[in-house]
Formats: structure tokens, sequence, C-alpha cells
């Protein structure tokens, strides 16, 4: 962990050599590809990440949900020409979306003492990822356990789906790209739900794409490309409170970029050629592995609050098994989507080799 | 003298009886562990086939180049073993090996299961439920690996000259019998199974030297061998190894000339509406000329699947699985073939398919036709798993949707095909597409790339200051200053940069094309 050597106007920001750099530039790399192949990515894996850095919480936060805006921007708009993106759904989700991040800047900036001078505290890293932990241990085996059951053929099951197209409140609401028609009030309830989990652990893509596949029964690859598109304004309106407070380090802003915006095309190219389930494969194995990651620092915090009396000393071997099972986590779901996507990518080149020869 | 070879199961006696008949014959005993191992050690992935039997049929369906590969590698070994004539083998069904050398004499050996429960059950300190279990799921193996290597039942008798059972024979008077059996004329090498067997052996090896050379290992070839002169067979879609395949078997023994031939193949064009003048129906044909293929059109028509009728069936009936057949016009399905007799034309609307049908007619180059509506599984299921097309083409379907459903619909429907079939499968749209990467584009990326560059400059060579601009001071204003910073400046240097990467990749596609297209016409030069 790197000391935290920088305070401006009461703020710790941390030093940056070139090897932190470099550590940045790659959780932008895995962060990108992931959030292009299944919608989200970026803030499960950089919040956690930037922290293990030595990046104060609320600082990850904010500068992972500011990253996200420009991150989402692009990928929204490789996933638009797919054919992705239900503009409708997702600005009908972000109404609710935004009241919930307002409410989660709010907590997390006056309950856990995140004012001026006050940027992060045990308290609020045991918060952050307690709410971490509990709620995407619950997203990741309801996604798991959906696609590895039954028949390779199948889609996400869709009971919840048609549960939930039964409740007919008005307005109800059809979604032409998407293809569905939802209660105006179900899409409320999500949109608020998914935008408080992006405003306190900066996770809403992990919240609002499993819900849309299962709650509103839309193909995994409009949930991916939506998501986007809505993650876009959470995160300008995310940037904008942070800013306000102060909580952003926009210099590991631009160094993400320069790994995401490069794996965001990949991801986004992955959601055309390879199959359906893998993506909610691939999504529910690296949700798991990071809620493993998150639970492992628990401990740490604990102790810091006095709650655990442990020694001091474990708190390094506690920061490393958690960033180990992290980076454990990203790797193995990019090494996944790059295999499958480049084996994609081949057998195309293959086929297009061939005809490019005939036409000469 | 004959060829034997002894097909066993497990426990059956046939290892005893193999070696007891190549003592009293004087010759050489090769069993099929030994010819396992030969492949192994020559790099022939045999536990990666033998693994793939407990999996789908699908999963190794797609493993016919390994399959080819090994059969090639033991072929060869079975026949530098029997060159001489003097070979007894036991395994599974070697003879399917040489199906046309008539000096083979094919042996079975049978016993009684209980007393191979039994000799498993000593063999391997087993109760009798689980060595029962353990012979029959390795017979179960066995027959799956045959029907895979050969398509056969290895149980048939009509694929045997004799079937032996050695329990109650016993070894020594099963093996006497056989060596009476071998000098019947029936079983003499004749010149012309000798030609065959040559044949064999060198079509094997050749095979095997194509499929173990990483220049040629990727291509579904066939290979025969007619009197030292080998025929390779290859897919038009890899014409790239034209040239190869002399230098891969340069200074095979036996080898007296090299013929190439393009595989006769099929191309499955899939459309909704057909158009006679449309651009794809043009490029298909271009791409079935050269490849000398048919093409067969499928119309397909999306629709919903119909609910089931859960009050006039049940709900069995509903459940069970309703297999998708073709609906076939009345007016052709046979590739051209006029009736004499008179019919006035049904009246549908067809979509241009009978205006295609008749342009695909006149080219010579049609392979029939056929519709389909449903689902895409249903699709799916309609297409004839045993034709191997070379070639699977999607043009423009979904059009009752809007243009962003219909662009998600059929890039779905792709990824469905492309997972589902052997053939490769690609949009009408690739067939031919150029990228273009010209000098607009590269200003573009000139532009951006240095934008890019000067706004990271100007933020890490001043840090602190940056920081201090957005941390802000306790004032309204100064806060204000930092949040505008960053919402200006986060999407313009997102859009800069992700734009530059986006174009270098663009670069980099057109980079690849062209050099596909600078192969494709040297390989026309080299050719003519």
């Amino acid at each position: 962990m790197l000391a935290v050597t920088q305070m401006i106007d009461g703020h710790t920001f941390i030093h940056l050599d070139w090897f932190s750099a470099f550590q940045v530039v790659c959780l932008g790399v895995i962060g990108g590809t992931l959030s292009g192949f299944i919608g989200s990515g970026g803030a499960f894996f950089m919040t956690p990440g930037m922290m293990n850095l030595g990046v104060p919480g609320a600082v990850a936060v904010g500068t992972n949900i500011t990253h996200k805006f420009g991150k989402a921007l692009m990928g929204s708009r490789a996933h638009g020409e797919m054919g992705h993106v239900d503009r409708l759904l997702g600005l009908s989700l972000l109404v609710t979306a935004a009241v919930g991040i307002h409410l989660a800047v709010w907590i997390n900036t006056s309950v856990f003492g995140v004012e001026k001078g006050q940027s992060g505290s045990p308290a609020g890293d045991l918060y952050i990822s307690l709410v971490f932990v509990g709620v995407l241990s619950i997203v990741s085996v309801m996604i798991l356990r959906d696609a590895l059951r039954g028949r390779e053929e199948e889609g996400p099951n869709t009971k919840l789906a048609e549960r939930f197209s039964k409740i007919r409140i008005p307005p109800m609401l059809y979604f032409r790209v998407a293809d569905v028609r939802v209660s105006g009030w179900v899409v409320g309830a999500v949109g608020l739900a998914t935008g408080y989990l992006a405003g306190t652990i900066g996770v809403g893509g992990f919240i609002g794409v499993p819900a849309m596949i299962y709650v509103f029964g839309i193909p995994t690859a409009v949930a991916a490309g939506t998501e986007l598109y809505l993650a876009m304004f959470m995160g300008a309106w995310g940037a904008i409170n942070y800013a306000w407070q102060g909580s952003v380090d926009i210099r590991l802003t631009m160094l993400l970029y320069l790994g995401s915006l490069t794996g965001i095309y990949i991801g986004a190219y992955g959601t055309k050629v390879v199959n359906e389930k893998m993506i909610r494969v691939v999504t529910g194995l690296i949700i798991l592995l990071c809620v493993f990651s998150r639970a492992i620092a628990i401990p740490m915090y604990l102790g810091k609050l006095g709650y655990l009396d442990f020694d001091r000393g474990w708190d390094p071997y506690f920061n490393s098994a958690s960033k180990a099972f992290l980076f454990i986590s990203g790797i193995s779901g990019v090494l996944v989507i790059l295999y499958s996507v480049t084996k994609a990518y081949l057998r195309r080149q293959r086929v297009q080799a061939s005809l490019a020869a005939i036409q000469g | 003298m004959p060829i034997v070879t002894i097909s066993r199961g497990s426990r059956s006696g046939a290892k005893e009886l193999a070696e007891c008949l190549a003592a009293k014959l004087g010759y050489n005993c090769l069993s099929r562990e030994e010819l396992s191992d030969y492949a192994i050690e020559q790099g022939v992935p045999v536990g990666k086939l033998q693994t793939a039997m407990v999996k789908p049929p699908r999963v190794y369906r797609r493993m016919g180049k390994e399959r080819d590969l090994y059969m090639a590698c033991v072929t060869a070994h079975l026949c530098e073993a029997a060159q001489d004539g003097k070979l007894v083998y036991h395994g599974h069904a070697a003879h399917l090996y040489l199906p046309d050398v008539t000096h083979v004499l094919r042996v079975r050996v049978v016993s009684h299961k209980e007393f191979r429960i039994r000799q498993e059950m000593v063999r391997l300190n087993l109760s009798r439920e689980k060595a029962k279990e353990y012979i029959e799921n390795v017979d179960q193996d066995r027959a799956k690996w045959v029907r895979f290597l050969f398509g056969v039942n290895w149980d048939d008798p009509h694929l045997y000259d004799i079937t032996v059972n050695v329990q109650s024979m016993g070894a020594e008077n099963a093996a006497s019998a056989l060596c009476a059996m071998a000098e019947l004329p029936n079983f003499k090498p004749t010149p012309a199974s000798v030609q065959a067997f040559g044949n064999r052996w060198l079509a094997a090896r050749a095979r095997f030297r194509l499929g173990i050379d990483k220049r040629t290992a990727h291509v579904d070839l066939h290979v025969r061998a007619d009197d030292g002169v080998v025929t390779v067979t290859y897919p038009p879609q890899n014409s790239e190894i034209l040239p190869l395949v002399p230098e891969v078997l340069a200074d095979l023994d036996g080898l007296k000339g090299i013929e190439c031939a393009i595989a006769q193949t099929n191309i499955l064009w899939i459309q909704e509406a057909c158009d006679p003048a449309s651009d794809a129906c043009t490029n298909i044909l271009e791409v079935a000329r050269k490849w000398d293929a048919a093409v067969e059109l499928m119309r397909y028509v999306p629709k919903e699947e119909e609910e089931p009728d859960l009050l006039a069936g049940g709900a069995e009936e509903a459940a069970a699985p309703r297999p998708a057949t073709p609906v076939t016009l009345d007016v052709r399905r046979n590739g051209g073939i006029e009736d004499d007799t008179d019919r006035p034309e049904p009246e549908q609307e067809d979509e241009g398919l009978s205006a295609t049908l008749d342009r695909l007619v006149q080219t010579g180059r049609s392979g029939g036709v056929s519709l389909v509506s449903g689902s895409p599984r249903r699709l799916l299921s309609a297409i004839d798993r045993r034709i191997e097309y070379s070639l699977v083409v999607l043009g423009d379907v979904f059009l009752g949707k809007s243009s962003q459903v219909r662009t998600r619909l059929q890039s779905e429907l792709l990824g469905l095909l492309t997972d589902n079939l052997d053939a490769p499968v690609i949009d009408a749209a690739d067939l031919k597409t150029e990228l273009r990467f010209g000098w607009k584009q590269a200003l573009r990326l000139m532009a951006f790339l240095i934008l890019a560059a000067a706004l990271y400059l100007g933020v890490f060579a001043n840090q602190n200051q940056v920081l201090y601009w957005i941390v802000g001071g306790d004032s309204a204003l100064s806060r204000a200053v930092g949040v505008v910073l960053v919402v200006v400046l986060v999407p313009v240097l997102a859009y800069a940069y992700g734009t530059s990467v986006r174009l270098l990749m663009r670069g980099a596609g057109a980079l690849v094309d062209a050099r596909h297209r600078r192969r494709g016409r040297e390989n026309k030069r080299s050719q003519a």
C-alpha cells in the first residue's frame, strides 16, 4: 500500500509514481473490458482496486464514478451501433437513479464524516464493504445458478420477468429496442436501488444489468448496452456531486481512461461474437470473487473500530489477500473474455481471408 | 498369409488368443494399447479424443480433424507392422482401418458376461455390482469410440468373418481353428488386395504428414492414394494450402505424384426477402462460382412461436418438443428441373424467392430452395446437418422490426448459427466489405491523439495545482470551478482518447484486410 503523502486543503491524495500509475492503468484495462462485455465491471473492480492502493474510500468512489462518466459515454456509443441501447429505458431508470445517488452521497459524506478535511474513515470503509458483500453475494449466486442450470440452449430464467410483467399498475411503458412492456413503478424501484448502490459503493451495474435481464426480461446484450447508457448520466451526476465535495482525484480518472477506453471496445465487440450464456457466467464468477476480496478486508475495518481485537500487524496480510483475490477475479474474467473474443475473431478472420482471396 | 485382426471386449480372453495365434503362425503381435501409445508419441491428442467421448455429440462432432489425424497415424503404423502380412492385431475392430484389403481375417472374440464380471472382481478387488458396472461402462465407451471413428456398431456380426468364444473353446483350440482358417484361399493376398493395402498405407502417411504440419493442420482434408499418386481434396475456402501440399509431402516414401482437387460443396443462403438484383445475390454467386459450389436458398420468415393450447392437448403435449420442419414451395424444390405438365403458378407472395431461384438456375448454381417460418431455434432445427456446407450466409432478416432491433436480432441469430453449426457463418454484408482507412481517418486520428496528449501533459505536469482547483476552497464559487473543470475535462478527454483508440483499431483492421487481398492476388497469379 502506498503512503499517502499529499494533503490538499484537508483532502488526502496518494502519491503517484510509475509503478502505481501502471497499476491504475491495468485496473482501467480490466474494468473497461469487463464493462464493455457485461455492462458493468468498472466500479466493483476499480473502487476496491484503488482502495487497495491506499486511496481513501470516498475518493475511490468519487474518482471511479467520474471515470464512469467518460467510459460509459464511449461504451454506449459502441453498443448503440450494434442496436444494444434502449434510450427510453435508460432515461426512465435515470430519473429515480439520480435520487438514489443523491441519497447515497448524503449518507457517505454526512454520516461517515466525509467532510472537508475528513476524506475517508474506517467506519465509512466498513459500511461500503458490508453493503458490497451483502448485496453482491446474493446477485452473483443468483446469476450463476441460473446460467449453469439445465441445457445450454436456454436463455435467462424468465419466471421473475413474467411475474413482474403481470404488474399492470399504470403508467405502463413499452421499450421498443428491448421489446418489453413494464409498469413505470417497477422501473422506478429498480432505478432507485441502482442509483443508491452506485452512490454508496460505486456499483450500480451489477444491480442494474441483472435487474434488466431477470426483472424486465431484456436480452443480455441490450441490458449491457442500456446500462452503459444509464451509467453515462449517473456518472455525470455522481461526478458533479463528488467533485463538489472535493473527492475526485482527476489524475486517477485519466490514468484509468488509458486502459478502460481500449478495453471497452474489445468487450463490446465480444457481446457481438460470444455466446450470451458466457456473458452471464463471466458476470457471476467475477462478482463472486470480488465479494471474497471485500469480505477478507472487513476484519481489518472491524479491528480499527475496536469491534475485533487482534494484532494490527495482520492488516497488511488482510490487505494483500484482499488485493490478490481482486486481481484474480478481474484478470481471470478478462482472460476468459479475451480468449473467447480472440477465438471468435480468428474464426471470422479465416472466413474473411478466404473471401478476400477470391475478391483479390 | 492373411493379416489377422481380433476385436475384443474387456476380459474376453482375446489377448491370450492373439498371443497364442501369433506364436503358432510365427507372426508379430500388436495391441491397441501399443497403437495408442505410438499415436501419443507422435503428438496426436489421444487423451483429448477419449475425453470428448463422454461429452455431448455436438462436442466430439467438432473433433473431425483430431479424429482424422489419429486414424491416419494408427493406420500408417498398423500398415508398417503388417507390411509383410505377418501380423496379429488385437483391439477394437482394427480391420475397419483397412476396409478394402481382402487378405484380412476378421475375428470377434466373445465370452459370457458373468465370466468377465468374475474376472474383474478378482483383478480389481471389486464387489459384483461394481464389477458389472465397470464392465458395462467399458463396453459402452468402446462402442462409442468405434462409432466415433468408423460410424458403425462394433457388435454387428456382419463386420466379422468369425466369432469365437474363447471361454468355452480355450485359447489354444481357438488359435488352432484360426490357423486352419487362415489357410483358406479367401484370405490369401492377391495383387489387387496388396495394391489396396499399399494405397491405404501411402494415403495414411500422407494424411498424417499433412495433419501434423502446422501449415496444413488446420484444414479438413481428404486424402487417397492410387498406385503412388496421392490425391488431396481440400475445401474451397482453404485454397491457400495449394502450394504447401507438395512441400509437406516432399520425400514421402512411395510417392510418385500429387494431385489437388477442390471439394464439391454447398453454400446455404438464409434470407427473408430475396432480390435477384441485389448485391448479396451477386456476391454469393461470385463466391459460388469460385468455389464451384451450389447455393441452397432458404427463405426464413421470423415469427413468434404460438402459445401451446393447454386446453386442447394438456400440459404434457404443451411441454413436448416440436421439431421444426422446412415448408417447401409447391413450385420447386428440385434445383430447377422443369416439369413437363403445365401448372398454374400458385398465387402467393414469395418475396422474390422464385425470381432469385431463377437466377441461380440460370447460372447453374442452384442447390434447391426451402421456406421456414418460426423462431430462430426453428430455423436452426430446419437446417440439414447431414449436408456439409462450406459457408452459411445470413442475409437480411427481421425486416418487420425497427433498424436497431433488427441489428441486434440479426447479430443474435448470427451468434446462434455460429455456435451450433460446423460451417463458418457470415453476414451477407461481410461478403464484400473492404475496410478502408484513408487520409481523412488518419488526420482525425492525429488530431485526437494530439488533443489527448496535450490534456495528459497539462494535468500531470501541474498535478498539485489541478488538484487544488478541483478540491476548491470553502466558497461555493471555488467548488463550482472544480465541478466545471471535472465535468468539462472528463468527457472531452474520453471522447478524444476513445476516438483515437477506435480509429487505431480500424486502421489495424484495414491493414489485415489489405494483407488478405494481397495474398489472394498472389495466389491467383501463381495459379494462373
